[in-house]
């Protein structure tokens, strides 16, 4: 098995980095035919790549929640390496009661909101750059061309404004508009992650979205 | 404008994030850089760790208990010194406490002073040398013109 795994990171390693951001897939069903139950079980008996395994499959969407969260890819990327760090260190005492997916993501969520106490009111934004197949959203370049003919301009113009607007939300708020609006969770799977009732996650993201609707209203319709 | 419950403006712009991505190749190495701390022991743990025990009330109610034990301790000790008189008590360097009883012992053997004025009463010897002293002289600055 560890042959098999070294062998699979090997070739994952000669891949090109996932770009754009693959759409989200259920647990085990990612490009790896290994479940994520078997890597959990390996890595627990202390087989490293059935670890790293795990770590590439999830490791993208645990980095772009956090981002979206902290608008600062510095302190994602520390909070996403940390994530990881700390369900290694934790992988005897995951009993399977729900998906690691799900366990690693309530890790990452708790990191992110302890390291966003911590931070209080002191943001500082350091944005990725927008990929170039933004191009090829239509929907969205015709958002866009609507407000204004200089597309590129206006795009990092809006990225700023919506990751300050992001900003101005409060913790749980904004984890729950980036776990739903932009990772593309379900209210049930939000949920699960956050610890709370499907009634609160729904609430919560009404009252996220009006508020970024109001701050964001020169862009909005 | 839209109404309150009506996002489909707020959702095409909040798909702008999703496009919003690090640097190439950061996904590359990132698997790698997480593996090398695990390596390094980041990951280790402590056995109430592993155990799932969180010990750190119970470190700072140990901590809180031993301070007041201390200052408990501390204020017993020096109670025991004033009732010992201060001999041998403190090793032969006098306590506080011991000094401040001796002072009291020696001001009711002492005489009454004469008077608590300053200025000195008729009767009574004066030093001389308090009035001695040379001419102050004082010197200002010229004022600026």
């Amino acid at each position: 098995m560890v042959g098999t795994m070294k062998a699979a990171a090997v070739i994952k390693e000669m891949e090109l980095p996932p770009e754009p951001p693959p759409p989200r897939t259920k647990e085990g069903a990612d490009d790896s035919e290994i479940p994520d139950s078997a890597l959990v079980k390996a890595s627990r008996d202390g087989d490293m790549p059935a670890y790293d395994q795990l770590v590439q499959r999830y490791q993208d969407r645990i980095y772009a929640t956090i981002y979206h969260m902290t608008s600062n890819h510095e302190d994602a990327n520390d909070l996403a390496q940390e994530t990881f760090i700390k369900a290694y260190s934790a992988l005897k005492s995951f009993k399977g009661d729900s998906s690691f997916y799900t366990w690693v993501y309530r890790i990452a969520v708790n990191k992110t909101i302890n390291f966003l106490k911590q931070r209080k009111n002191k943001v500082s934004l350091s944005l990725n750059d927008l990929d170039f197949n933004i191009e090829n959203d239509p929907e969205l370049v015709a958002f866009v061309s609507d407000k204004t003919p200089r597309r590129d301009i206006a795009l990092a113009e809006l990225q700023e404004k919506l990751n300050m607007a992001m900003q101005k939300l409060s913790d749980v708020h904004r984890m729950v508009v980036t776990l739903h609006d932009i990772q593309g969770l379900s209210h049930e799977e939000i949920a699960t992650i956050m610890e709370c009732n499907v009634g609160t996650v729904r609430s919560r993201l009404f009252y996220a979205r009006q508020q970024l609707q109001a701050y964001l209203s020169d862009y909005v319709k | 404008m839209s109404s309150p419950d009506n996002f489909d403006s707020l959702e095409k712009l909040l798909r702008l994030k999703q496009y919003e991505q690090p640097p190439p190749r950061y996904f590359r190495d990132f698997s790698g850089r997480v593996m090398s701390r695990i390596e390094a022991g980041e990951a280790r743990t402590s056995w109430w760790e592993r155990l799932g025990i969180d010990l750190r009330p119970t470190f700072a109610a140990a901590a809180g208990m031993l301070a007041c034990g201390l200052v408990v301790y501390g204020v017993a000790t020096a109670d025991g010194n004033i009732e010992m008189g201060g001999d041998g008590a403190s090793g032969g360097i006098p306590l506080p406490t011991e000094l401040t009883a001796r002072a009291f012992a020696q001001a009711d053997h002492a005489s009454p002073p004469n008077s608590t004025n300053p200025i000195p009463a008729f009767g009574t010897p004066i030093d001389h040398k308090v009035f001695e002293g040379g001419v102050i002289r004082a010197s200002f600055p010229a004022p600026r013109r």
